[in-house]
C-alpha cells in the first residue's frame, strides 16, 4: 500500500511537469521575443543596417529554418477555414502579424497574397519619391481606417511623374487593393488541421526533455549553467533562512506556550502579529533605508550595507562564504517573516498538547512541566511543521525574488527579473520549468517523510 | 451574516479590525473628493521634497519623483489597492467556489453524466469558443461572453441530463475531485508571482483590473482547497442528508444549506486572499514591472523610493498603509478563526 502510494504520487509528478511545459511554450509563443533576431544581434547582424539589408534577410532565413521556426507551433491547429495551412511559411514575424491583420479583416486569402505580392514588389524599387513612400507606409500599416479613392485620388500627379515601370507596379497594386475590398467574406468555419510531429512544440518540447534549454538570448551563454548556479544560489539561501527561522520559532514556540496567557507571551504574539503583516519587501526595504546608514543616528548603523556578488569565478559556496557578510540581512528579513508564521503554528500545536491526556499524566508522575513539554509534548508538536517547513521552501523560493533583486543576490529570482526586463524568454520558460520540477519534488518528498514519521496517516 | 457580524465584533481583535478596515475603506471611496489635489511641487531642483516644508503648499508627506503630493497619492492608493483587491477576491472566488463544490460536494462518484448532453456541450463550447476568438468583439465583450456561458451551459446540460434521463441514455461517472484535484496540484507548482511577472511583462501598460483578474486566476487553488475541505467534513451531516432525503436538487443544497453553512471558512480565505493581492500588485508595482506610472498606487511610490533611499517618506507612508489593510484584514480573520468549532 504505501509503496504504491509513493509510485503513484511519483508517476503524477510527470503530467504536471508536461503541463508546465506546454504553458510556458505558449506564454513563450505569444510573448513576441524573437530568438532568430537574438542570435543574429549577437552575431553582430543589425536589422536597422540599411547597407547589408540583403545579407541580413539572408541570414534571418537561414537561422529561421535552422532553429525550425518556419514549421507550424503545435501537433493540430483549429483555424477559420479562411486560413491557407501555409501562412506559418512566412518567416518574418512583422509580416506575419500583417498577413494575419489583412486575413482576420477580409477573410480571403488569394486577394490578401495578391495584395501582399503587389505591396512588397512596389518597396523593393529604387529612389520612390517621398509622397509615395508614405502611402506605402499607410497602406503597410491600417487600410481599413482610411479612405482609399481619396487617398489614391491625392497622389494621382505625383504617381504620374515616376518612372514608367513603377507606374505599373502602382497601378497593379491600386487594383489589388480594391479587389481586397470587393473580395470580403463574412463567414467561415472551423478546420482542424493535424501537422504530425513536425512542429515547433515538438522540437522545443524534446530538446528540453533532453536538458537542452537552449542559449541566452542576451549573451548566448547556455541557459542551463545559468539556472543551475542561480538555483543553487536561491536554495541555499532559502534553506539558510528557513534553518534560522526554525531554530528561532521553536524556542519562542516553546516558550510562549508554556507561558500561556501571560503578558511575555501577549506581547511576544502580538509583535509577531505585527510582523505577519509587514510585506516581505517592505521590511526590506525598511531596513536597508534605515539600518545600513548612520543618516538616522550613530547605532543604526547595525548591517553592511547592500553589496555587489561577483558570481564570476569560483564556486557558489565559496563566493558566499566571502561575501558572508553581506548574507547577514537579507537572511534576518527571510527569517523574521517567516519566524512570525512557524511561531503561531508552533504556538498553537503545544497549547493542543497540554490540553491532552498524557499531559497530565507526565505531571501526576511527577515531572515538571516543562520537562514534559519537552520530552513528550514537543516531539508530537514537531509532525505537523514538517509539513509546514517542507512546504515553506517553495513559498521562499518564491517569495526570495524580491529580496535577490533588492540585495542584489544572483540567485532565480534576480535571474527571472533580469530576463524579464530583456524579454530573454529561452531563460524565462527554462526558470519556470526548472521552479515547478523542484516544487512538485519538494512537495513529494515532504509527503514521503510525513506518511513516514507518522504512521496514522491514511492513504487515499 | 448578522451572526458573523456580532461575532467579529465580540472579540478586541476583530473590532480593531473592523474600525481599520471601515476607514480604509471609507478613506478610499470618499478621500479623492476630500482632499484637494495640490499642484505639482515647482521646485525642480529637488523633485524629492521632504515632508513637512514649504511655502506656498504644504506638503504634509513631501513629494515624489516628479513633485506630486505624497499625501494625496496615499489616499489615492487606498482606493486602486481596494480596487485591486476586490477584483482578485471576485475572480478567484468565482472560480475557486465553482471548482470547489465540484470537487468536494460530488467527489469522483457521484457526478453522473449523460453522454450525449456531455458530448453535446463539448461540441457547443468548442464551435462557441472558436467563433468568438474569431469575430470581432471588443475585448471585454468576449470575456463578458465566455463568463455567462459556462453558467448557462451548465444549467443547459443539468437540464438535458434530467430530461433525457429516462430514455436510454448512457451515464459516465465524472471524476470531478480527481480533476480538480490534480488541477490545483498543477497550478501549485509555479509560483503565482513568476507567472504573474511573465505576463505583466508581455502587457502593455496593463489596467488595474487586468492586473487584479490574473492574480484573481493564479489564486484560486486557495478557495478551493479550503472549500473542498470544508464541504468533505459537512457533507455527511445531518441536515445535508436530510435535505438530500427530501429530494431537493443538487444546486438547493450547494446554495441554500452548504454555502451558507461555510461562510466563515470562506470569509476567512477572502480576507487573505485580498492581503496577498495587494501585497502581489506592490510588490510587482515595486519591481518596476507591468505598472501605470500616471497613477499612484502604494506599490509605485514605494517602487520611487527604490530609486532614491535617501527618500525616506516614500518608503514609509505607503508601506505603512500597506501594512494597516493587511493587519486590518489579518485581524478580522483572527477574530473569525476563533472557537470556530
Amino acid at each position: 500500500m504505501k509503496a504504491g502510494y509513493i509510485f503513484s504520487r511519483l508517476l503524477m509528478i510527470i503530467p504536471t511537469v508536461l503541463i508546465v511545459i506546454i504553458v510556458s511554450f505558449f506564454l513563450f509563443s505569444t510573448s513576441g521575443a524573437d530568438p532568430v533576431r537574438s542570435v543574429l544581434q549577437l552575431q553582430g547582424l543589425d536589422e536597422n543596417d540599411r547597407v547589408s539589408a540583403e545579407g541580413y534577410n539572408k541570414a534571418y532565413e537561414e537561422e529561421t529554418i535552422k532553429q525550425g521556426r518556419h514549421l507550424p507551433s503545435f501537433y493540430f491547429s483549429v483555424v477559420p477555414s479562411y486560413y491557407p495551412d501555409t501562412l506559418h511559411r512566412l518567416l518574418y514575424p512583422q509580416k506575419k502579424e500583417f498577413a494575419k491583420k489583412l486575413l482576420y479583416r477580409y477573410k480571403d486569402w488569394p486577394s490578401v497574397e495578391n495584395y501582399l505580392q503587389a505591396l512588397e514588389k512596389m518597396q523593393s524599387h529604387q529612389q520612390i519619391p517621398p509622397i509615395i513612400n508614405q502611402t506605402l507606409l499607410i497602406l503597410n500599416q491600417d487600410i481599413h481606417n482610411t479612405n482609399l479613392t481619396t487617398l489614391f485620388a491625392s497622389i494621382e500627379n505625383d504617381v504620374n511623374t515616376m518612372p514608367s515601370e513603377q507606374q505599373k507596379d502602382f497601378a497593379v497594386l491600386k487594383t489589388k487593393v480594391f479587389e481586397l475590398n470587393q473580395n470580403t467574406r463574412n463567414w467561415f468555419y472551423p478546420v482542424l488541421n493535424w501537422n504530425g510531429s513536425k512542429n515547433q512544440f515538438h522540437q522545443w518540447m524534446v530538446k528540453i526533455i533532453g536538458g537542452d534549454f537552449g542559449f541566452a538570448m542576451v549573451d548566448g551563454k547556455p541557459v542551463w549553467a545559468k539556472i543551475s548556479k542561480a538555483l543553487l544560489w536561491s536554495l541555499s539561501l532559502s534553506l539558510l533562512s528557513i534553518l534560522v527561522a526554525s531554530f528561532m520559532s521553536i524556542l519562542l514556540g516553546l516558550i510562549t506556550g508554556y507561558y500561556q496567557d501571560s503578558i511575555f507571551d501577549k506581547i511576544i504574539f502580538s509583535l509577531l502579529f505585527g510582523i505577519y503583516s509587514i510585506p516581505l519587501f517592505w521590511l526590506a526595504t525598511m531596513m536597508i533605508v534605515f539600518f545600513t546608514t548612520e543618516e538616522f543616528g550613530s547605532w543604526t548603523n547595525l548591517f553592511p550595507s547592500v553589496g555587489l556578488f561577483y558570481s564570476g569565478d569560483g564556486s557558489v559556496l565559496s563566493t558566499m562564504a566571502r561575501h558572508s557578510k553581506l548574507l547577514i540581512l537579507p537572511i534576518f528579513c527571510i527569517s523574521i517573516h517567516s519566524l512570525a508564521y512557524l511561531g503561531k503554528q508552533i504556538r498553537a500545536s503545544i497549547v493542543e498538547e497540554k490540553s491532552k491526556n498524557y499531559y497530565l499524566t507526565g505531571l501526576a508522575k511527577g515531572m515538571s512541566p516543562f520537562q514534559v513539554l519537552w520530552k513528550h509534548s514537543l516531539p508530537n508538536s514537531l509532525l505537523p511543521f514538517v509539513t509546514i517547513i517542507i512546504g515553506a521552501i517553495p513559498a521562499s523560493l518564491a517569495g526570495a525574488l524580491i529580496i535577490e533583486v533588492l540585495f542584489n543576490i544572483p540567485g532565480m529570482g534576480r535571474l527571472m527579473y533580469d530576463s524579464i526586463l530583456n524579454n530573454d524568454w529561452n531563460v524565462i520558460a527554462g526558470i519556470i520549468i526548472l521552479i515547478s520540477i523542484v516544487t512538485t519534488i519538494v512537495y513529494f518528498i515532504g509527503d514521503v517523510i510525513y506518511s513516514m514519521i507518522n504512521p496514522r496517516i491514511t492513504f487515499g | 451574516m448578522k451572526a458573523i457580524f456580532k461575532h467579529i465584533i465580540s472579540s478586541l481583535s476583530g473590532r480593531i479590525g473592523l474600525l481599520l478596515l471601515t476607514g480604509l475603506i471609507l478613506t478610499g471611496i470618499l478621500g479623492p473628493f476630500l482632499i484637494p489635489e495640490l499642484p505639482i511641487s515647482s521646485n525642480s531642483l529637488e523633485p524629492f521634497y521632504p515632508p513637512g516644508q514649504g511655502k506656498n503648499n504644504y506638503y504634509l508627506f513631501g513629494t515624489d519623483q516628479i513633485g506630486r503630493d505624497v499625501f494625496r497619492g496615499v489616499i489615492e492608493g487606498a482606493r486602486w489597492a481596494l480596487i485591486i483587491g476586490c477584483t482578485a477576491v471576485f475572480v478567484s472566488a468565482c472560480i475557486g467556489i465553482l471548482l470547489g463544490v465540484l470537487s468536494g460536494y460530488f467527489g469522483d462518484k457521484n457526478l453522473k453524466v449523460g453522454i450525449f448532453p456531455l458530448l453535446l456541450w463539448f461540441t457547443v463550447a468548442l464551435l462557441f469558443s472558436f467563433y468568438v476568438t474569431h469575430l470581432e468583439f471588443p475585448f471585454f465583450i468576449k470575456v463578458g461572453l465566455f463568463l455567462s456561458f459556462f453558467p448557462l451551459s451548465f444549467y443547459a446540460i443539468s437540464y438535458l441530463n434530467r430530461k433525457w434521463s429516462y430514455k436510454k441514455n448512457v451515464q459516465i461517472n465524472f471524476p470531478a475531485d480527481f480533476f480538480v484535484s490534480r488541477l490545483i496540484e498543477i497550478w501549485r507548482a509555479v509560483p503565482a508571482l513568476f507567472i504573474l511577472l511573465a505576463i505583466l511583462s508581455m502587457t502593455k501598460q496593463p489596467s488595474l483590473v487586468f492586473i487584479g483578474c490574473v492574480i484573481g486566476v493564479l489564486s484560486w487553488t486557495r478557495v478551493a482547497r479550503l472549500l473542498r475541505a470544508e464541504i468533505l467534513k459537512i457533507r455527511e451531516l445531518e441536515y445535508i442528508q436530510a435535505a438530500k432525503g427530501l429530494a431537493y436538487s443538487h444546486f438547493r443544497v450547494i446554495w441554500h444549506h452548504i454555502l451558507p453553512n461555510s461562510i466563515r471558512p470562506l470569509l476567512i480565505v477572502f480576507a487573505f486572499s485580498f492581503a496577498s493581492a495587494v501585497i502581489l500588485e506592490a510588490s510587482i508595482s515595486f519591481l518596476g514591472i507591468g505598472n501605470n506610472t500616471e497613477i499612484m498606487t502604494w506599490g509605485n511610490m514605494l517602487n520611487a523610493a527604490r530609486l532614491n533611499y535617501r527618500a525616506w517618506w516614500l518608503a514609509v507612508f505607503p508601506g505603512m498603509c500597506i501594512c494597516l489593510l493587511v493587519m486590518s484584514l489579518n485581524l478580522i480573520a483572527d477574530s473569525l478563526e476563533k472557537d470556530m468549532y
